[in-house]
């Protein structure tokens, strides 16, 4: 009896087991895309530590252990600058994360279902245009002959063409707005998302309770979408100094590049352009390392003020 | 009887003849090369393959793939080793560290005799170029004088809209100032183009720094190195510093572009513009001037769809003391050309027959030329060009870009002024008379009204009298091939250099007065001394010169 209660406890333990092995195997061909594409590449770090010259054989080059990276933290040239615009950029880009969660509490707000879907369609389309598109569209619109200037002086509103791609004064507000033209209906989808799983019986509670609209989004929607900001708020921590590259790139012109010049702008100029490979890879590490010790810190903190984390 | 013995006799011949044939068939097979550069080759050209590159691999019998980089693939097909048979790049020192180039000695005698006729080219790369063991690995495209009299036209000068230059009685122009005045009035009368807008002096693809500096350069008598920081007098070879000398071609181009803007005359998007977007205004006529011709050229091509005979397009006119860009004597040719067989190759001896039909009369000739019996023949002894190809030249279009005439002057060995065994030039367009009979109603016009047989003759005409100069002392090329590799610092101050320099040009451009450009000036300058310009130029001025002087020597030898 003994003997036969213990094959039926082991065939049972067994099932599971069975079940959670499938599953590991399912798993195993996305893990190797990730082991093959974000871990076999941290390979390349090791050209920071030699005078890497396209051709010749990496351990031929010559050793230079951390001479980019002193490099890298003793350069008073472009690295105050550059990181000057990164920071800017990023805490503008704190600045604006509530407004796609704003755009979706307003979506859900419109009652009538056709005008909301256009809305919504026309909002997410320009996530759609690459950012080269994006310049040529704006370098109509905006330069000197382009579209704006002639409507403003044929209204006699100016009298000389103004032209905001070669204002480096304006590269802060103005790309500021064209990222959250390009990005803002995209980014609230996912806010859209969770106001669909809010429980609809909190509203209808709130509202026997007598809370009007703007009352019910106070007390219910944005606490409930509370955590969804949190977290994408924390993994966008991560990417501090990872403001991006493409929109910034375009934009650059000799007049902007004092102001747009970004972090992962500045390695492809020192990496690509000037074909100073090892240098170029020395920064990228760096850019890694503040970026995980700033993602650790936010974990930290969050765990401690609200109790949520993501790892 | 002596019918059938005959008919015997031819039957074995027939049979011997045929299975000769055939044999030589089995043993020259036709073979294949793979070439890589980042020169655009036209492959996707409705036109190709030109008559020039079937002529070529006939010669060699071989057929060659064209493989076109950008630097980046560049870099990459070095760095995985996935190398076609042969590559050009611009410098050398990597391919040579890396042991990427096949030395072509052991092949010379056998299949290079026509490299071998380049003695000073192959003395200078042997010694420079060969990381000291005096090996040839190297081949560089035109060498020889370029054409001394100066090409039809010239891409520099002081550039007009030819229609309303002559409109307001064709000035002298001996200054910028002058020039300045010109396209004012020029601007005036100008008509409102056909899709609006206004019409500016000129405007420039600013984003690359070539644009800011170009002009000055070469109508100074300049030309650049690796760096902008630097520029060489093309009488002398003399190397001066481009931006930290008050006095520099630079300087000279920022005080126009200065005057220029403060007159309201410079396009205000020359900041912001590509080169194609440029073309696009000057196609609308929304331009007077320009700083090189090759960016305003789609204005009279636009214009002459509409009318044929139309006027409206940019040439140069010439200054006293202006210099053209032409008459230099490449001696080791164009040195940032450097083709070489890589060590992927898998039959040498064919690549190294490829390089060396680049340097045969036969293959140069036809280059500049064409091919004997269809471009040219020999009349009265006399290589002459056939009127079909002087008319199909003028008139343009795909049949004159099929025949690939001057398409191939990246790679292929000599300069058209180079002397074939015939006694005549590879070019056989030298002759003013069918510069003449190949001119555009434009250039038609202008040499008409100067008086000259092609429009740059009234810069060579200049020269001739001393009131102007040409590139005749440039050894540029020579001694940027022959420079030591920059240390690593040395590059990293140069591309600071640059990159201070391009955020730096708007404010000096868009300064409010003189006072504000002199002190903008002056506070450049100075940051470029603080960023390392002293320690770039001792580094450029001792290895330039030496480099300058032990060539001296040996071509003294």
């Amino acid at each position: 009896m003994d003997g036969f209660v213990n094959a039926a406890t082991v065939r049972a333990s067994a099932r599971p087991r069975k079940k959670k092995m499938q599953l590991l195997f399912m798993a195993l061909p996305l893990m190797a895309l990730v082991i093959l594409f974000n871990y076999v590449p941290l390979f390349g770090w090791i050209y920071s530590l030699f005078d890497y010259r396209p051709g010749i054989s990496l351990w031929k080059c010559d050793f230079v252990g951390l001479e980019y990276f002193k490099l890298f933290l003793t350069d008073k040239y472009d690295m105050y600058r550059v990181m000057k615009n990164t920071i800017v950029f990023a805490l503008i880009g704190y600045l604006v994360s509530p407004l796609p969660m704003l755009f979706a509490i307003l979506l859900n707000e419109v009652k009538c279902a056709p005008y909301k879907k256009v809305v919504q369609t026309i909002s997410t389309m320009p996530n759609f245009v690459s950012w080269v598109i994006v310049y040529s569209l704006m370098f109509t619109i905006f330069s000197t002959d382009g579209l704006l200037n002639e409507i403003l002086m044929n209204m006699g509103l100016i009298e000389r063409p103004t032209n905001v791609l070669a204002d480096a004064s304006a590269v802060y507000w103005f790309q500021t707005l064209l990222g959250q033209w390009k990005n803002l209906g995209w980014s609230s989808i996912v806010y859209l998302a969770a106001i669909s799983g809010i429980d609809q019986e909190m509203y209808e509670a709130a509202s026997i309770d007598g809370a009007n609209r703007l009352q019910s989004t106070w007390h219910i929607t944005i606490p409930s979408l509370m955590p969804t900001y949190i977290v994408l708020l924390l993994l966008s921590i991560g990417n501090f100094v990872s403001v991006g590259f493409d929109q910034y790139f375009v934009f650059k012109n000799n007049v902007t590049s004092v102001n747009i010049e970004v972090l992962d702008v500045y390695v492809y100029r020192i990496g690509l352009m000037n074909a100073d490979y090892s240098y170029g890879v020395a920064i990228g590490i760096m850019k890694s390392v503040v970026s995980i010790t700033l993602l650790f810190i936010a974990n930290f903190i969050s765990k401690k003020v609200r109790g949520n984390s993501i790892f | 009887m002596v019918r059938k013995k005959l008919s015997l006799i031819l039957a074995i011949a027939l049979l011997l003849t045929a299975a000769s044939s055939f044999a030589f068939a089995e043993t020259q097979e036709r073979g294949k090369l793979t070439y890589g550069s980042t020169v655009d080759m036209d492959t996707d050209k409705e036109w190709y393959p030109t008559e020039f590159i079937l002529y070529l691999q006939d010669m060699i019998n071989a057929d060659i793939e064209f493989i076109e980089y950008d630097n980046d693939t560049l870099q990459l097909a070095l760095a995985s080793g996935d190398m076609p048979d042969l590559m050009m790049v611009n410098t050398a020192s990597t391919i040579l560290d890396g042991g990427l180039a096949v030395p072509l000695d052991d092949y010379l005698e056998e299949y290079g005799q026509n490299i071998l006729k380049y003695e000073q080219r192959n003395a200078v790369l042997r010694e420079f170029v060969s990381n000291g063991d005096g090996k040839l690995y190297f081949h560089t495209p035109n060498t020889g004088a370029e054409d001394m009299t100066g090409s039809t036209t010239t891409w520099n000068g002081y550039l007009v809209r030819w229609d309303l230059y002559k409109e307001i009685g064709a000035p002298a122009i001996n200054s910028d100032d002058e020039y300045i005045e010109v396209l004012k009035q020029m601007i005036e009368i100008a008509p409102t183009p056909a899709n609006g807008g206004p019409v500016y002096a000129m405007g420039l693809h600013g984003t690359d720094q070539w644009a800011w500096n170009i002009r000055s350069m070469a109508n100074l008598g300049y030309s650049n190195t690796t760096t902008w920081a630097y520029a060489v007098n093309t009488q002398t070879t003399e190397l001066v510093e481009n931006y930290t000398n008050p006095d520099s071609p630079f300087w000279a181009n920022m005080e126009f572009y200065f005057k220029l803007n403060r007159e309201g005359l410079l396009d205000p998007d020359s900041f912001t513009m590509t080169g194609d977007q440029v073309q696009e205004k000057a196609a609308n006529n929304q331009y007077v001037g320009s700083y090189c011709t090759w960016y305003t050229s789609d204005m009279y091509d636009t214009n002459r769809e509409s009318d044929p005979n139309t006027l409206a397009g940019i040439i140069a006119v010439y200054g006293e003391g202006m210099s053209g860009w032409y008459g230099s004597n490449h001696t080791v040719g164009w040195g940032d050309k450097l083709t070489f067989i890589t060590t992927s190759c898998e039959n040498i001896p064919l690549a190294v027959q490829f390089l060396d039909a680049l340097d045969s009369d036969e293959l140069n000739r036809v280059h500049y030329s064409g091919i004997e019996g269809q471009t040219w023949n020999y009349v009265d002894g006399v290589p002459t060009l056939t009127d079909e190809v002087v008319a199909l030249k003028a008139e343009g279009g795909d049949e004159w870009s099929h025949l690939g005439i001057s398409s191939f002057s990246n790679t292929i060995g000599a300069s058209g002024f180079g002397m074939h065994e015939d006694g005549y030039y590879y070019s056989l367009w030298d002759d003013p008379e069918l510069k003449y009979a190949g001119l555009s109603p434009l250039e038609k016009d202008y040499a008409d009204f100067y008086g000259v047989q092609y429009p740059s003759q009234v810069h060579y005409n200049m020269v001739l009298e001393g009131t102007a100069i040409n590139q005749s002392g440039n050894q540029t090329q020579a001694v940027q091939l022959g420079m030591a590799v920059r240390p690593n610092e040395i590059q990293r101050i140069d591309a600071r250099l640059e990159e201070i320099v391009n955020r730096t040009i708007p404010s000096l451009v868009t300064a409010a007065d003189q006072a504000a450009f002199d002190a903008a000036k002056e506070a450049l300058i100075n940051e470029l001394k603080g960023a390392g310009a002293d320690e770039s130029w001792e580094w450029w001025n001792e290895n330039w010169n030496g480099t300058l002087a032990r060539l001296n020597e040996m071509f003294a030898e």
